[in-house]
């Protein structure tokens, strides 16, 4: 279980020191347990419900509507270059 | 103070909203310390709003019935300017560049927003202890905790830190520390408050509701909250009532159902005989009661937790350290960013609550898992309808315990979990319920009965609470602090 676990820790884009897998993994493990309790309905002729209240596609017009001060969302940014989102360097310059 | 006394009060002129905003401000930081309700205050703001409030009465203008009422927003709240945290060291100090809805309807109505209250981190949890700035305390027993996700909010509203608040309900998040505060709270229908500015836990469940001192508060709360939203996709374009105008009908005649698949093991005794002892009541009201079967009801909890760390593995990903929210100091490369932000910025639960989502929506185990759970989730909602197509509402307890100490179930998930047993299935069909005060522990804790509704019957809800409040003490106790 653990090793699947840190696929999956991977995947969600963490990165635990390994007391805290371990802890995590015991957690992990009770709950699932608990889950596999599910097994015992047969659902076979179920319909899954993804939404309890059926909504149709909320259609609207494809039209831009402006927002009032963009320049607070780069704002906000742990780091901005003008009106961009900086980040760590992703392509070498070759 | 309530909602509807300090409006009447205002209207006469007896006190004006500057006053009321500057005698809760001093309440809050007497209090608050003891409490840790919360997270951020808005003094100056919240003058400034109450002081055009009294200037707008003054010419004879008002918003109405809640214009110039102090009220708190549970943090998960956005708020344009006013920081918004989720209880969460990876929005620590993020400011919404943007108003939602919800907070935007409460300035229109003129109310005076006083601050943001705690909560479980993300809204994952139910005692309040997954704050990621500290617990919140029960003010009936400073030892125990207020219930969660919206702890903040139910021991504010008990301890008068503020007239009424707001919360959020995932999976029992209003109405379990409603119940374990002795106050009302109204977990609405899928729906029919916008999410618009809620900040997303699980998309399908997610619902924002009042939590006041009583019901007809909880109706004047929803007469501002309710209604279609654009910016919502799920929102429910359907005309909204107002909810006070249902409260004082008769309840003659109504059938109320007691589920007998939610007297478990493992349900406190008081809890119990606090139901029945309420039962008994609304028949003296001229209301029928009768036990009936929801048997799917055990399936609830395993569903819910499939389900909600699903939708959560998927809303938190949004939180990359990149555009808004912590960012880890030196990153040696883009990946790094992500991995230490993300590590740094959740706490040990929402972290479980993402891996436990991002394995069951993994390759191999979909079907065994999040398609196999919304099945189930279909089977919940039948046994729901089809009760409901007998009685009127459903009368359950709301939680299996009064409130219980702090750190007694951190520990263990499945312990903390299982304190939203009679509350996650409601979210799972998307019905609407309401949590009210009905009795005290021998400890003297407080214990709360929930009322389960039809699909938008909140206004029948409200009668049937009101009712009932109208004929019991238990919502004018207040803790001695």
């Amino acid at each position: 279980m653990k090793k699947v676990l840190e696929k999956m820790i991977r995947l969600a884009r963490l990165k635990l020191p390994e007391e805290e897998m371990n802890r995590l993994t015991k957690k992990t493990e009770h709950v699932l347990e608990y889950i596999e309790r599910l097994k015992e309905l047969n659902t076979d002729d179920i319909e899954p419900t993804s939404h309890a209240i059926e909504v149709v596609n909320a259609f609207r017009e494809d039209a831009a509507t402006p927002f009032s001060n963009p320049k607070k969302i780069v704002e906000i940014a742990p780091k901005s270059f003008e009106n961009l989102f900086e980040v760590p360097r992703v392509i070498d310059e070759g | 103070m309530k909602v509807k006394e300090l409006s009447e009060k205002l209207a006469r002129k007896e006190i004006a909203s500057v006053e009321i905003t500057e005698s809760y401000f001093k309440k809050i930081e007497k209090l608050n310390p003891k409490l840790n309700c919360y997270l951020t205050l808005c003094k100056e703001s919240a003058l400034k709003t109450a002081k055009e409030s009294d200037e707008r009465r003054s010419k004879g203008k008002t918003l109405g019935p809640l214009d110039g009422i102090p009220i708190a927003l549970k943090d998960i709240f956005i708020t344009e300017g006013v920081k918004t945290t989720c209880a969460s060291k990876i929005l620590e100090n993020y400011n919404p560049p943007y108003e939602g809805t919800t907070a935007a309807a409460f300035k229109k109505a003129g109310a005076v927003l006083l601050g943001k209250l705690n909560m479980d981190e993300f809204a994952m949890g139910s005692s309040n202890e997954f704050s990621a700035f500290g617990p919140v305390k029960n003010p009936w027993n400073l030892d125990c905790i207020p219930g969660g996700s919206s702890g903040g909010s139910a021991a504010a509203v008990a301890a008068d830190l503020c007239v009424a608040a707001t919360g959020t309900d995932t999976g029992g998040s209003i109405r379990q520390p409603a119940a374990l505060c002795n106050i009302v709270g109204l977990k609405p229908t899928y729906g029919r408050v916008t999410r618009y500015g809620l900040i997303a836990f699980a998309s399908s469940l997610d619902q924002a509701g009042p939590m006041t001192k009583d019901v007809t508060d909880a109706a004047l709360m929803m007469n501002v909250m309710a209604g279609f939203d654009p910016m919502d996709s799920t929102s429910l374009n359907v005309p909204v009532p107002d909810y006070t105008a249902s409260l004082t009908k008769p309840i003659n005649g109504l059938k109320l159902g007691i589920p007998k698949e939610y007297f478990i093991d493992g349900i406190d005794s008081e809890v119990k005989q606090a139901i029945e002892i309420a039962a008994k009541k609304y028949e003296t009201l001229g209301a029928k009661v009768e036990t009936i079967s929801l048997p799917h009801t055990k399936y609830a909890v395993p569903a819910y937790y499939i389900i909600a760390p699903a939708e959560a593995s998927a809303n938190l990903a949004r939180y990359d350290g990149v555009r808004f929210g912590l960012r880890t100091p030196k990153p040696e490369d883009l990946l790094d960013l992500y991995e230490k932000s993300r590590t740094f910025g959740f706490g040990p639960e929402v972290t479980l609550r993402i891996v436990l989502g991002t394995y069951v929506l993994s390759t191999g185990y979909y079907d065994a898992y999040y398609l196999k759970a919304q099945k189930v989730r279909t089977l919940i909602k039948k046994d729901f309808l089809e009760a409901l197509q007998k009685v009127d509402a459903i009368l359950t307890p709301t939680a299996p315990t009064p409130a219980f100490k702090i750190g007694e179930k951190t520990d263990d998930p499945l312990k903390m979990y299982l304190s939203d047993i009679f509350t996650i299935p409601v979210n799972l069909a998307g019905l609407p319920a309401l949590s009210l005060p009905c009795g005290f522990s021998k400890a003297g804790l407080p214990i709360g009965m929930q009322l389960i509704g039809k699909h938008l019957g909140e206004e029948k809800l409200f009668q049937i609470g009101f009712a009932y409040e109208q004929a019991t003490e238990w919502h004018k106790r207040r803790p001695a602090l």
